[in-house]
Order: C-alpha cells, then sequence, then structure tokens
C-alpha cells in the first residue's frame, strides 16, 4: 500500500522540524541536511503532480505558495524566519544558474511546462539550503 | 529623507525564462511600495432621509428624497443576488439624483455626463481590493515596451486550502549595492565596479566558473533526463554558493548575473534611445487581467497644459473599467509635503526627479553610475 504524499509531506516535514530544534549541529553537515530536506520538496512535487488537473492554471502560483510556506515553517522552527524577505531571491538566482547547467550539459528537456514544478520545488529547496547553511557577514 | 535612484526588479515567478519587469525608480517616495484601497462609492452617503438637518432645505436633495406625502422614496439596488438576469444591472440611483440635479440648476451641463457615467458604474463596484503602486520607468519583457509604472490588484483566493496571493512584497527588491562581484577561475571572488566596461567581465564570470566546477564534478555521471538528476543541480548549485558567498555577496553576485545583467540593459538601451518621456502605459495585473497587461492611459494634467484646461486624473480611453479603478485609488506620499497623490501625479512626480538627477536622454554609463552609486542606504 502507497502513502499519500499529503502524509508524507508532514511526516517527513515535522522530521525535519524536530531534528533541527533538536541538534542544529545537522546545518554544518550538508549531507544529512539534504537528506532531510529533499524528501519535504519531492512530497511538495507530488502532491502538486496529484491535484494538477484541480490546480490548473494556478498550478505554478500554488507551487511557489506552497514551497513559500513550507521553508517559512522550516526556517521558523530554527528562529531564522527574518531570512524569508530573501527567500524568493535567492530561489531566484538558484533557479537562474540551474537553468544555465541545464542548457549547457544538454538537458534541455527539463526546460518545457512539464517539469516546470519540479524546478520550481528545486529553486526553493536550493534556496532554502542557501539559507540554513551560508555565512553570515 | 533623502532621495535615490535605484534599480528595482518585480519577481513575477521564481524561474528566469518566464516574464520579468525591472526598472529604475525612487522608493522614498512612497517609503518602499505604494498600496490603496479604493475610495469606496458608498451609497449609504446618499440615505439622506433619516437626517432631520438634511431635511427641508431648498436643495435638489428634498426633491428628489422626499415625495409628496413627506416620506422618504429609499432607493435599493435591485437584489441582483437572485436573480442572475440582474447581475450585470446598473445601479440606477446615482443616476437619478443627479438627473435632476441638472433639471434643477437649468440646462444640461454635457460635461458632467462622464463623471456621472463614472460614479454609477462605480458604485456597483463591490470588490474592494487593495492595490499594490510602484511609479517608475520600467521595463517589461511579456510586452517588450517601457511603461510608467506598475500596478498590481492583490487579490486571494484559496484553492485546496492554501491562500493565494497575487502579490508579495518580497517579490520587489532594489538592489542597494555599489559594487558587483566576479569570479575568476580559481573560484576566487573579486569586487568589481558596476560599470559597462566591468560588464563584460562579470557576464562571464560567475556561471562560468560555476558550470566548470560543477560538469567536472559530473562527468561520470550519465544524465540523460531530469528523472535521474531529482534535485541534484539545484542542490549543488545552493552547496556551491552557500560555500562561496555570504548573504550580501550574494546579492551583489545575483545582480553581476548574465541573467540580470541582460535585463538591465535592455531597460538601459530603451532609456538611451527613447529618452525619458512618459511612454503613456502602465503595467496593470488584475482580477481582469491576472497575468498582467500594459494598458494605454493619457495624462489629464498633460494635455490641459496644451488645452489652457485645469483636468486632472489619469484617463484610459480604451479600457474604462481600468480607468475607473485607478482613478479611485489614492496613495500617501511620503516625501516632500506628505500629500495624498493619485496614480497620475506620483508618475508625473518621478518623472521630473528621475530627469532632474539625470537629463532627458541620459546614457547607459550616466544611469549605471547613478543607481549603483556608493553610501546610500
Amino acid at each position: 500500500m502507497s502513502v499519500s504524499p499529503e502524509i508524507t509531506f508532514r511526516t517527513t516535514l515535522s522530521n525535519l522540524r524536530t531534528n533541527l530544534r533538536a541538534s542544529p549541529d545537522i546545518l554544518n553537515d550538508p549531507d544529512i541536511l539534504l537528506t532531510l530536506l529533499k524528501p519535504v520538496f519531492i512530497s511538495i512535487v507530488e502532491i502538486i503532480q496529484k491535484n494538477a488537473s484541480v490546480l490548473d492554471e494556478s498550478i505554478d502560483e500554488f507551487t511557489e505558495s506552497l514551497c513559500f510556506e513550507t521553508s517559512f515553517r522550516i526556517l521558523e522552527s530554527i528562529e531564522k524566519h527574518d531570512l524569508l524577505i530573501d527567500l524568493p531571491q535567492v530561489a531566484r538566482f538558484v533557479a537562474n544558474e540551474s537553468s544555465v547547467l541545464y542548457s549547457i550539459t544538454g538537458v534541455v528537456d527539463v526546460l518545457d511546462t512539464e517539469h516546470r514544478t519540479k524546478r520550481i520545488a528545486a529553486a526553493f529547496l536550493g534556496a532554502l539550503f542557501y539559507l540554513l547553511t551560508c555565512k553570515t557577514s | 529623507m533623502e532621495r535615490t535612484l535605484r534599480l528595482v526588479e518585480i519577481q513575477q515567478s521564481v524561474l528566469p525564462e518566464d516574464d520579468w519587469l525591472i526598472g529604475i525608480t525612487d522608493l522614498s517616495y512612497f517609503k518602499g511600495i505604494g498600496f490603496s484601497m479604493p475610495v469606496s462609492f458608498d451609497d449609504t452617503y446618499f440615505i439622506l432621509g433619516e437626517d432631520p438637518l438634511l431635511r427641508g432645505g431648498q436643495g435638489y436633495t428634498d426633491i428628489i428624497l422626499e415625495s409628496g406625502d413627506d416620506e422618504c422614496i429609499s432607493f435599493e439596488a435591485a437584489d441582483s443576488e437572485d436573480d442572475p438576469l440582474l447581475a450585470s444591472g446598473t445601479d440606477y440611483s446615482g443616476v437619478s439624483l443627479s438627473a435632476h440635479d441638472r433639471e434643477e440648476s437649468g440646462g444640461l451641463h454635457p460635461d458632467l455626463v462622464e463623471d456621472e457615467l463614472q460614479f454609477s458604474m462605480g458604485s456597483s463596484w463591490d470588490r474592494q481590493n487593495l492595490f499594490a503602486f510602484i511609479p517608475g520607468v520600467f521595463y517589461c519583457s511579456s510586452h517588450n515596451t517601457s511603461v510608467d509604472g506598475i500596478l498590481i490588484e492583490v487579490t486571494q483566493s484559496e484553492i485546496l486550502g492554501m491562500e493565494l496571493s497575487s502579490f508579495r512584497t518580497e517579490a520587489i527588491r532594489s538592489f542597494d549595492i555599489s559594487r558587483g562581484i566576479s569570479v575568476d577561475d580559481s573560484g576566487k571572488t573579486e569586487a568589481v565596479e558596476m560599470s559597462i566596461e566591468d560588464l563584460g567581465q562579470f557576464k562571464a564570470g560567475l556561471s562560468a566558473s560555476l558550470t566548470e566546477s560543477l560538469t567536472s564534478s559530473m562527468t561520470d555521471i550519465e544524465v540523460s533526463s531530469y528523472e535521474d538528476l531529482a534535485f541534484s543541480r539545484e542542490t549543488e548549485v545552493a552547496q556551491y554558493l552557500s560555500g562561496m558567498f555570504s548573504l550580501d555577496d550574494l546579492k551583489r553576485a545575483y545582480v553581476s548575473d548574465a541573467i540580470l545583467i541582460g535585463q538591465m540593459m535592455t531597460l538601459l538601451h530603451d532609456i538611451e534611445t527613447n529618452g525619458l518621456y512618459p511612454k503613456f502605459k502602465i503595467y496593470v495585473r488584475n482580477n481582469k487581467y491576472p497575468k498582467g497587461h500594459v494598458v494605454e492611459v493619457r495624462y489629464r494634467t498633460l494635455d490641459t497644459i496644451l488645452h489652457l484646461g485645469n483636468g486632472h486624473g489619469i484617463e484610459c480611453p480604451l479600457e474604462v473599467d481600468v480607468e475607473l479603478q485607478m482613478l479611485k485609488l489614492s496613495f500617501a506620499k511620503l516625501i516632500g509635503d506628505g500629500k495624498e497623490v493619485d496614480i497620475e501625479s506620483a508618475i508625473l512626480d518621478i518623472y521630473e526627479y528621475i530627469r532632474s538627477v539625470l537629463s532627458y536622454k541620459p546614457s547607459k554609463k550616466e544611469i549605471m553610475k547613478l543607481i549603483f552609486q556608493e553610501g546610500l542606504g
């Protein structure tokens, strides 16, 4: 029996939040941090794909909002919510650089509509990772 | 408060291939973004019968609001919710009031008709959403044109239990930087002047070294489709950026990036070619145009200078409903005398200011020097 993406989302998100609060050291270990972060955003993509027909034209907007809200909850759990204001810009930067990489490495088929949801979620994942780990000067 | 021109980006979507809006404006004018709730055409203003002080005089309200047997005639809009045929009906209460006014004061006043039409259309407007407004010279990629300002209706909708807002303040950012950043082949970062001469340098800089370091680390992996990647590109980019830049430096790098530079150059080229004259166009995103639309406008203040009149306010000949929306908005100006301004005066004020620090036809170089000047916060 498969578990619905909504449930996966809820459990992976609370798992991440619990871990971040319990041991802030995770922030210094990119591999562990990513193993905790990735499933949250992958389940977001699954939720969107499952409801694609209902979302219809609002699909991109919904994906961005869900990623934004989710990022907020994650940042909030370690009291870094003031970084939220920079999230859209960092997400755009990550998406910019990734799109350059996609075209250079010859993976051009990702630039079509089918992959938009994934690329949006991935950009937010990257941005959130950056905000959680960047040096604060 | 000190006035400064800044490069401002309005992010429509996180994906870079989508529409973009970039412009030059003075954000201190509204202290950020101008917000306005439309001034309501509330018809309770016109139910005067209840107040004894407003009855029995010589004003036209008597004649209309009271019938012979001293009873108020109430003007009620038809209950449009029950009857779909009446849903788009006009509310005539306002019209009849003013129609009598004209008769009583002798003769027709054709010049008033337009205002009354607006009034009656406006009074049937029940949506009252907040509007966000930024005057300034903006370039809008979806329409390949410059506009005089950006007007966004803040609409909320709910889908699958999530509130979607058409506008978030985080989507608007100004670049308060005086220097950019470049990355050389060895991955060393260096601050560079934001000037045309140095643009080529950082155009290649960041993306190239990023690509090199990533492609070299990925040669072993056979990448054929996105499915195999599962977010790996984005996480690698994020890891690379995290090791390389602090948040402040990241913002500099963002401006130095080829994509933003390309957009900025399009804007600067447009200004250099066409000069700092009003474009008579405004980018509007509202309920009617959720994906954004450029509307043609006219400024009565400018028109009446030629005709020696005293009209003011924005005109939008092809889109009467947008004109009505725009005329109802008023924003608190936070610079100078701090009064309320409408869209038209805000746009003309900003143009006046930009031209006072630049000129009518500034060069790219002059604009760059000004928007990236140092020591301003």
